[in-house]
């Protein structure tokens, strides 16, 4: 294939990744939160989010963060120092 | 902006790379994760839950895994407790390992989208 | 018959919306509750599928909005009925209202910082192997697997330190070239894997100019850097209503 179709063809896909990345990951979600409805596997969601000491501390172990800013102020949604030794953890 | 008689033409978002292949590649790979065919109100329940499972299990084994790793540089363990913990925590790579072949599963599979807990590996 | 919802506005008109097709070829139109209005169209199924044409005509009406004014965009695959969605209209009133305010007179620019392949290549296969210093550590200390083991994980823990540094160091330099053209972001940093930054900024239509100009400067300032910028979107990242 020439190397201009190969460029059209990888930019037509690169077009609809990027837009799926939009459209399917963010937006406004009526159904709240859990996306999965039946009971018994909600039940493991609360756990979960119980278990965890917050999901800052997750995201610190793996070195991720995400930040908002609103204005050139940062309210960083991280920190959280891991379990301490004498901990039940 | 208020609304305007005349609606103006909507803009096409412009996308703009010098590195347009490893950016699909990669952007691929995380569309490829995320759901083919969306129900929000009726999601497959046994594929939820063992992703769910596993993941748990994942991220508290990182968890113990950096936790022994700072108790071995704090100093505070002896040469046989050191030797004990590493034992433990191979063992307990070597599980997950199993139970994510045993599931069909890879790492790139644990990345669960759970809403505000969010992505967790 | 169910609904399929595109976006949500407080100053959309059904005008333009009349000319566009959506998914499944249906005509969008609006849902009115109190000022608030969500634009739907009628659709059969119970599911939606992840298709090319889905996505693009999902995409083709939240623009047409976004051309008139800043929608909150939904999900793409979001059905609902019709009493559903006044529910969800009635008792969210406040909160998106509120949201609405803050995208007012936006667009959305995205900027994904990927590592390069040869960078990422060195790095990973660092990881993997056992060094013949862990394992001298290892005699030294008459200690066995489990602990080459632990050294081990040690090494790669300073190795993913050093990643995460790298990526908060492009994220932190970025923020600050866009600065004060970016009302709010929403910045992800995920060091171990390939895209290590991926930014979110709101930005008002007034300021895109300047916004794309200083973007421009920073692409040039570290060539280095593995680029990947789009836009202008509809709010898509800020539609969060718990944060």
């Amino acid at each position: 294939m020439a190397e201009e179709e190969l460029e059209i063809l990888e930019q037509s896909e690169l077009s609809l990744l990027e837009t799926l990345d939009h459209v399917l990951a963010r937006g406004l979600v009526i159904a709240g939160e859990i996306t999965i409805s039946v009971a018994d596997v909600d039940l493991i969601f609360v756990g979960l989010n119980v278990l965890l000491t917050s999901t800052e501390t997750a995201r610190e172990v793996l070195g991720e963060r995400q930040t908002r800013t609103q204005g050139l102020e940062q309210r960083a949604i991280d920190g959280g120092a891991l379990p301490s030794e004498g901990s039940n953890e | 902006m208020k609304p305007s008689p005349e609606i103006p033409p909507p803009v096409e978002p412009e996308i703009e790379t010098a590195h347009a292949a490893e950016f699909v590649e990669e952007l691929r790979r995380v569309t490829d994760s995320l759901p083919a065919h969306i129900n929000i109100d009726a999601q497959s329940v046994e594929q939820g839950l063992a992703k769910l499972v596993l993941t748990l299990i994942e991220l508290i084994r990182r968890l113990l895994e950096k936790q022994a790793v700072r108790r071995m540089e704090g100093g505070g363990l002896t040469p046989e407790q050191v030797e004990e913990l590493g034992l433990a925590l191979m063992k307990l790579e070597a599980k997950m390992q199993e139970l994510k072949a045993q599931f069909g599963l890879a790492d790139e599979d644990l990345n669960l989208d759970l809403g505000p807990v969010g992505r967790l590996i | 018959m169910s609904l399929y919802a595109y976006c949500l506005s407080d100053e959309v008109t059904a005008l333009a919306l009349e000319t566009i097709r959506g998914v499944a070829g249906a005509t969008p139109i609006l849902i009115e509750h109190e000022g608030l209005a969500a634009v739907v169209s009628d659709y059969e199924n119970d599911a939606v599928s992840v298709t090319r044409e889905n996505v693009l005509a999902h995409e083709r009406v939240v623009q047409q909005v976004l051309a008139q004014t800043t929608p909150l965009p939904f999900r793409f695959g979001t059905l609902a009925s019709e009493a559903r969605l006044r529910n969800y209209l009635a008792t969210q009133k406040s909160a998106l209202c509120t949201q609405l305010a803050r995208v007012r007179g936006c667009v959305e620019m995205s900027v994904k910082v990927i590592r390069g392949t040869e960078a990422f290549e060195s790095e990973s296969t660092a990881q993997d192997s056992t060094t013949r210093e862990e394992h001298q550590v290892a005699a030294d200390l008459s200690g066995g697997a489990g602990t080459i083991y632990l050294h081990k994980k040690r090494r790669e823990m300073m190795g993913d330190e050093l990643l995460k540094e790298r990526a908060e160091e492009i994220a932190g330099w970025l923020a600050e070239r866009l600065a004060s053209t970016v009302r709010e972001s929403v910045v992800s940093v995920r060091p171990k894997e390939m895209l290590i930054v991926a930014a979110a900024y709101l930005v008002e239509v007034a300021r895109l100019e300047e916004y794309r100009e200083r973007l421009r400067r920073a692409r040039d300032e570290r060539r280095e850097i593995h680029f990947l910028t789009s836009g202008p979107w509809p709010p898509y990242s800020f539609s969060d209503l718990s944060s």
